[in-house]
């Protein structure tokens, strides 16, 4: 059991972390207090885990579970499908640049509709495969290939326009 | 300006400037991997989740561990001794493993070259642990018993007359 538990935690853990870490405003010290819990939960719950559903699926639930009950405790109401992005790094020039291009990126998957941001997050912010993202949404993985490459699109375009608009910003 | 440039120029640039989507995908890999937990952060929750076994579980092995190193290390010291010294001779406890590891040998030469490369190498090992023993006919015989017996006649020549060397007072 302790091995098959490894496996689960060593294939879940960054998933489950980073889904925790841009819900939590990108605070590292809250995320890890959170995701020690769900892991907690989830070890404590692992002898009754149901074979027949995906681990993914298993652990997203609880993690979502978790998050739900702790902004409730303290009264908070957060959209758990929305994610905050906040810059990393603040040293040095290049570091600022680097800021800008992932800031111009935010701000674009911000302005996706909630679907095409949830699918472009689990799949290239969380790191999840169309068969896990499958069992965790409730649709086929060919369905969400589909719709994810789509939301990229859209995102992109979205890149675009919001470089062009703060290009026309600067010259004016 | 594209029309008027040639088109391996176009190629060129093709491969070396960036495109707009794998500067997508590099921002998307650099939040993803800035929103990453630390490894510090899973092993410690690792060891959360799954402590070590208790002292008198993990004991055992320790032993284990601890008295084949020492049996591996005085084996293998044991057997360098064995092969290395003419001293190791019939009659000597560690005399089987020097025969062993001569045989083991033995049996790795496969061409007739390297056979007799082996058999030459054998005589010369009998000759110095003959002339080790030279005072002690008897241990003599017991050591060139293992050398072929058309050299055997000339090497116990030669040894008889480094024992009577070894005996008259003015030997050097």
């Amino acid at each position: 059991v302790k091995r098959d538990f490894e496996r689960f935690y060593r294939e879940n853990i960054d998933r489950i972390y980073r889904y925790v870490f841009f819900r939590v405003g990108s605070n590292r010290e809250l995320a890890e207090d959170l995701v020690s819990e769900i892991f907690l939960k989830a070890f404590n719950a692992f002898h009754s885990y149901d074979p027949s559903v995906s681990r993914s699926a298993w652990i997203y639930r609880i993690a979502h579970n978790h998050l739900a009950n702790y902004f409730r405790d303290r009264k908070q109401e957060v959209d758990l499908d929305g994610i905050v992005l906040t810059a990393v790094g603040e040293r040095g020039e290049e570091t600022m640049l680097r800021q800008e291009a992932a800031r111009t990126v935010a701000t674009a998957l911000q302005q996706l509709d909630k679907d095409d941001r949830r699918l472009v997050t689990m799949k290239y912010l969380e790191g999840y495969g169309y068969e896990d993202m499958a069992a965790i949404v409730g649709k086929s993985a060919g369905t969400l290939k589909v719709a994810t490459h789509r939301a990229v699109k859209r995102l992109k375009e979205s890149i675009i326009k919001f470089q062009e608009g703060r290009n026309s910003k600067l010259q004016n | 300006l594209k029309a008027f440039t040639p088109s391996w120029i176009l190629k060129l640039s093709a491969l070396i400037l960036p495109d707009f989507m794998s500067v997508l995908w590099l921002q998307l890999r650099k939040l993803r991997r800035a929103a990453s937990p630390s490894r510090e952060f899973k092993a410690a929750l690792w060891r959360q989740l799954a402590p070590a076994p208790a002292v008198g579980l993990r004991l055992p092995r320790m032993f284990a561990v601890g008295i084949a190193s020492i049996v591996l290390l005085f084996g293998m010291g044991t057997g360098v001794y064995a092969y290395g010294s003419p001293d190791v001779t019939e009659g000597h406890p560690l005399y089987s493993v020097k025969q062993g590891i001569e045989n083991v040998e033995g049996r790795l030469a496969f061409s007739e070259e390297q056979k007799l490369r082996h058999q030459r190498k054998m005589v010369r090992r009998r000759i110095i642990e003959a002339l080790r023993h030279a005072d002690s006919p008897e241990q003599v015989e017991r050591i060139l018993w293992r050398v072929p017996p058309e050299k055997r006649e000339r090497i116990i020549e030669f040894i008889n007359l480094r024992r009577q060397q070894l005996q008259s007072p003015q030997s050097p």
